[in-house]
């Protein structure tokens, strides 16, 4: 209780770190109102209550982790620090896609600036010529690993707690590697990429699985601390350096594991349903014709 | 006649800009470490400074301190830090709190180190005793924080009289 308590009471409000989320969920909140209302004669609306909450959770989370004790408690112990590195990249990128962010963003800018904005991305232009290139789902991948192996460098890892510059870009690059991830696995748009099919995406989100897990297991077996920052700060909650570093290991080896493996389950499930539909239909088509067979 | 009512867009722009500004110089703990588990009493104690290089200016110092024992954090300790330039003259004190710190577990000061030059530092805990590092400190660099925010007013500026031109 006393870890909860100090963790989540201990909120440090950065301007500079609220400005873009604030905006972008106005934005988002005046886009869904507008479409729910023009599509309210529809049966099927883009603007869902559960696209509302996937996109405001996506939010909130990130500005937890951002904020929080989380924040400040991650400079005292390494598992704190990788609590907060998993929700930004595993839970908050994932859910912002999920609540579809584009037509609503879009659809938050007033009339003029939302055609400009819609007719840029649809054209062909250098702009989305170089975007799709460098957002191509191996590059995304590969942004995703690097971004995992080369903040774990004990240098570079405890350069990011000396200085705060260092640790907000480690943070720019986790979120910006795993929105970029989350876009092929999600779909989302804008398209700019041919959508991977359901299964391919299973197949996309498990590659990303064994270098987490393989880091992961070497913190979680290392004999020697990795980080010296760690090494001279003072011990809360009774919690030693090593068992630490190992809990913090066992959280990115078994959490990221389990978040990968869960969406992987979500896509394959996907796939199943989608592939069901696929037959049923087929096999309504066929009932159809032998019906028009026998009547003719 | 109705009153042009201020664009959304502009405002939203002005306050991002604000934003961005006034939190560059929100930036704590961490920096640079002087002391790291140096013996003070029965405790150890790891000093840390920012800016790196340090400069002429406010100088921030965070202070951790543990049981020399068993490494737990202290956190009802008194420590006050004191910076005496080489000469001699215009020492500057101050007392590091938990109160000001992100987490109970740091104790912080900002002390004004107003000249370039040798500066020796020394974290006093009450009742445990003192300890000292020496910090070199260079002449303050020129803030961009201005010209940058004339640089990003002229554009505004630039950009609004073209679109009044387009138009």
């Amino acid at each position: 209780m006393q870890v909860l308590r100090e963790l989540f009471t201990t909120w440090e409000w950065r301007p500079e770190v609220l400005a873009l989320p604030l905006l972008l969920g106005i934005l988002y909140l005046r886009g869904w109102r507008r479409l729910a209302q023009i599509e309210r004669q529809r049966r099927r609306s883009l603007a869902t209550p559960w696209r509302l909450l996937a996109y405001f959770s996506g939010l909130a989370i990130l500005l937890t982790a951002l904020l929080s004790g989380l924040d400040s408690f991650g400079a005292l112990l390494f598992s704190v620090h990788m609590i907060q590195h998993l929700l930004i990249m595993m839970v908050a990128a994932p859910l912002i896609w999920l609540g579809d962010p584009y037509p609503f963003l879009l659809w938050g800018l007033p009339r003029r600036p939302r055609q400009r904005v819609a007719a840029f991305l649809a054209q062909p232009s250098p702009f989305r010529r170089g975007l799709t290139q460098i957002t191509h789902p191996f590059l995304a991948w590969l942004f995703l690993v690097a971004a995992v192996w080369v903040w774990h460098d004990p240098f570079l890892y405890d350069l990011t707690l000396r200085s705060a510059w260092v640790h907000d870009l480690e943070h720019l690059h986790f979120f910006a590697a795993a929105m970029i991830f989350s876009w092929h696995v999600t779909a989302a748009a804008p398209r700019f990429h041919r959508p991977l099919s359901y299964l391919k995406r299973a197949g996309y989100v498990l590659a990303a699985l064994p270098p987490t897990m393989i880091l992961g297991v070497a913190l979680s077996f290392a004999s020697a601390p990795w980080y010296q920052h760690y090494v001279a700060v003072p011990r809360v909650w009774g919690v030693t350096v090593m068992a630490d570093q190992m809990y913090g290991g066992v959280l990115m080896w078994v959490g990221g594991s389990m978040m990968y493996l869960l969406a992987a389950l979500i896509l394959a499930a996907r796939h199943l349903a989608a592939e069901e539909r696929r037959r049923g239909a087929a096999a309504a088509v066929q009932l159809r014709l032998r019906w028009q067979e026998q009547q003719g | 006649m109705r009153a042009r009512r201020p664009r959304a867009g502009m405002i939203l722009a002005a306050v991002a800009l604000w934003l961005a500004l006034t939190g560059a110089a929100l930036a704590h703990g961490g920096g640079q470490p002087q002391l790291i588990l140096a013996p003070v009493g029965p405790y150890q104690i790891t000093v840390w400074t920012n800016p790196e290089p340090p400069a002429a200016g406010v100088m921030h110092f965070t202070i951790a301190l543990a049981l020399a024992a068993s490494g737990a954090a202290v956190t009802d300790a008194e420590i006050e830090v004191l910076a005496a330039p080489a000469d001699g003259t215009g020492e500057v004190r101050g007392r590091a709190s938990t109160a000001a710190a992100a987490t109970p577990y740091f104790y912080e000061a900002d002390l004004r180190l107003p000249t370039p030059g040798l500066w020796q530092i020394t974290v006093e805990v009450a009742g445990a005793g003192p300890v000292s590092f020496p910090l070199e400190v260079q002449p303050r660099p020129p803030s961009l924080l201005l010209p940058l925010a004339a640089t990003l007013l002229l554009l505004l500026l630039a950009g609004l009289g073209w679109l009044r031109l387009r138009r």
